[in-house]
């Protein structure tokens, strides 16, 4: 009986380029498994959360939101300690990792910029201010898309983790003044009720609802920047392979 | 309570979307590496 395995290094007598390889899942369990808990996320903040009281079904914009605006913090963080570790220990891992967790955090903050207006327009009567807190995280945004951008404009790999490493750890140099500027500035934007010294202000089935939403988000999170870490892996294999051919000619 | 509805309806389709969409950015760019990487092999391996 042929082993698995023996069926992927090819049957005796058969060259292994003729073996088509095993073909790797597109969607892992991971992303499953975070779209499970986004879309019970869901359900749980429309049906099963009571509306707030001034500003209606609006307000539970927040269930979004917040998680959002905390995995883009929490994203950023990430590249801010990776690329530390890479520029000390010249780690291409750590370089892959601050890469993969840039890209998903640009994801959360547009998430942020997406649902904060929207949220805004019915209860400040405007979709957008420029405030401290709204346009320092517009400029957070900016910062790592111009990381990306930067990433893919160097072909040279070591150039390219040394320079997007010195961003990355100085855009994350961002967010404790985003999170500080509803205290240092005049801002539309309200205090925070839940990342505070004192206990958070919010109901417990809003702050229940809160809290699983935001572990939802986490796993979206570590579920996307798995699977943008293989893509980058992949492509280090690609360049590879490019690199033989090119030297084989 | 203000009808804000409208707008609760917009940001979680909003959101959702953006989700999604990223998602299925990162399979199609992975899709389309992997069918470079079989084709050099094959090509390697002839």
């Amino acid at each position: 009986m042929t082993t698995p395995r023996a069926r992927a290094e090819g049957a005796p007598g058969r060259p292994l380029a003729e073996v088509a390889p095993a073909r790797p899942a597109l969607i892992d369990g991971w992303i499953v498994a975070a779209a499970v808990a986004v879309i019970a996320a869901y359900v749980r903040a429309i049906w099963f959360t009571p509306p707030e009281a001034t500003q209606g079904l609006a307000q539970k914009i927040y269930y979004l939101h917040l998680p959002a605006a905390l995995n883009a913090y929490l994203a950023f963080g990430v590249v801010f300690v990776t690329s530390i570790v890479y520029l000390w220990l010249r780690d291409d891992r750590a370089d892959r990792v601050a890469e993969a967790s840039a890209e998903v955090g640009l994801l959360f903050t547009t998430v942020v910029l997406t649902t904060g207006p929207i949220w805004g327009k019915p209860i400040w009567g405007t979709w957008w201010t420029w405030d401290a807190r709204l346009t320092l995280t517009l400029f957070l945004w900016f910062i790592y898309a111009g990381y990306i951008v930067l990433r893919g404009a160097i072909i040279e790999p070591a150039l390219r983790a040394r320079y997007s490493a010195v961003l990355g750890i100085l855009g994350a140099l961002l967010i404790p003044f985003i999170h500080m500027s509803v205290y240092l500035f005049r801002t539309l934007h309200p205090m925070p009720i839940v990342l505070k010294p004192s206990a958070p202000s919010l109901p417990p089935e809003m702050l229940h609802t809160l809290l699983f939403s935001f572990a939802a988000f986490v796993l979206v999170y570590l579920a996307l920047v798995r699977a943008r870490y293989r893509l980058g892996l992949e492509r280090v294999r690609l360049a590879e392979l490019e690199a033989s051919l090119e030297g084989g000619r | 309570m203000a009808e804000t509805a409208g707008y609760f309806h917009a940001a979680y389709i909003a959101a959702g979307t953006l989700y999604v969409l990223y998602t299925a950015s990162l399979v199609v760019r992975r899709r389309r590496v992997l069918r470079r990487i079989a084709a050099l092999e094959r090509g390697i391996g002839r």
